[in-house]
């Protein structure tokens, strides 16, 4: 232990009383916390967006794009233009996961996010796609297989303790951020990354000679 | 009595809300900047504050309030940019 056992509870309890408040943000998003006991939280996150299926049907410049497609104006002249079937399928989505969050030495020690399975809770051996999204659009992964230091997949975001004890962020440390992080904002970072920019989608492409299937992991874009 | 072109945005910073008036003529940042301010959320530069809504879409905070389309009570989330990746 880094910090008294007391002020680590104390802490915990204003931790758990702010994400309790927001318990109908955390229910719209399928975050259930089945379990609060210090220094521990357990959650499941349910993916609810429909695998989108995206057929390719073809790709041609600007110029030969049939009549009654509306397109972006101002596109260049030399610009190919993708045309593309989308079809949701209501019925498949992403696969359930939980998280035990670990509050052990909160707020010297920033909150740590074990992935498991749902129903076993025994850590998973790999994370599907996780990705943040800049305002310009830029995606970065952040979901890695394997922590030098823990020996398991990890989500390698600020305010999470395996990006903060991570060999190669010993220049970004927690005691920077340990006001701006807790709880909730773990369990937000989490849906926000794993769930909501990564929305899957299969995607088909067989409008050249080279047909191919992909499965993939869509992220939501800037407004 | 809310002045004309002002709504109320209420910010959800590690889940704690504090709500702002806001000018609709104004970019985000103004308002996020003043709810930063009032929960006393000051220890790191303002812009290093992303604002989210609650189904997960990144707001640009440069952006006009009116722009953006939010209403009057709307619930936003913030969280600092994310440093992710690298590893």
């Amino acid at each position: 232990m880094r910090i008294d056992r007391r002020v680590s509870e104390l802490k915990f309890e204003q931790q758990v009383t702010r994400l309790l408040a927001q318990d109908q943000l955390l229910k719209k998003r399928g975050i259930l916390v089945l379990k609060i006991e210090y220094p521990v939280v357990e959650a499941i996150f349910l993916p609810t967006a429909p695998l989108k299926l995206v057929q390719v049907v073809a790709a041609m410049p600007v110029g030969k794009v049939p009549p009654g497609v509306e397109l972006p104006a101002n596109l260049p002249k030399k610009a190919k233009v993708k045309l593309e079937f989308q079809q949701p399928l209501p019925f498949f989505t992403s696969r359930p996961f939980g998280v035990r969050i670990g509050m052990d030495d909160f707020d010297q020690r920033a909150p740590s996010a074990l992935f498991c399975d749902p129903v076993t809770w025994e850590p998973l051996e790999t994370l599907h796609v996780g990705s943040e999204v800049d305002t310009k659009g830029s995606i970065s992964r952040v979901t890695i297989d394997r922590h030098p230091t823990f020996k398991r997949p990890f989500l390698c975001m600020r305010g999470i303790r395996e990006y903060h004890e991570h060999p190669q962020h010993t220049g970004d440390d927690w005691m920077q951020y340990r006001n701006d992080f807790g709880l909730f904002s773990t369990l937000d970072t989490i849906w926000r990354t794993c769930v909501n920019n990564a929305k899957p989608l299969v995607l088909v492409m067989n409008h050249s000679a080279l047909s191919s299937v992909q499965a993939g992991w869509a992220a939501v874009g800037a407004k | 009595m809310k002045e004309k072109n002002h709504i109320s945005i209420v910010f959800v910073i590690n889940g704690v809300a504090t709500a702002v008036e806001a000018n609709i003529n104004e970019p985000l940042k103004a308002a996020r900047n003043k709810a930063l301010g009032q929960s006393n959320n000051t220890g790191r530069p303002m812009d290093e504050w992303q604002v989210h809504t609650e189904d997960g879409a990144l707001l640009d905070a440069d952006k006009k309030i009116e722009a953006l389309g939010l209403e009057d009570g709307v619930r936003l989330l913030l969280s600092l940019t994310v440093g992710a990746g690298g590893c």
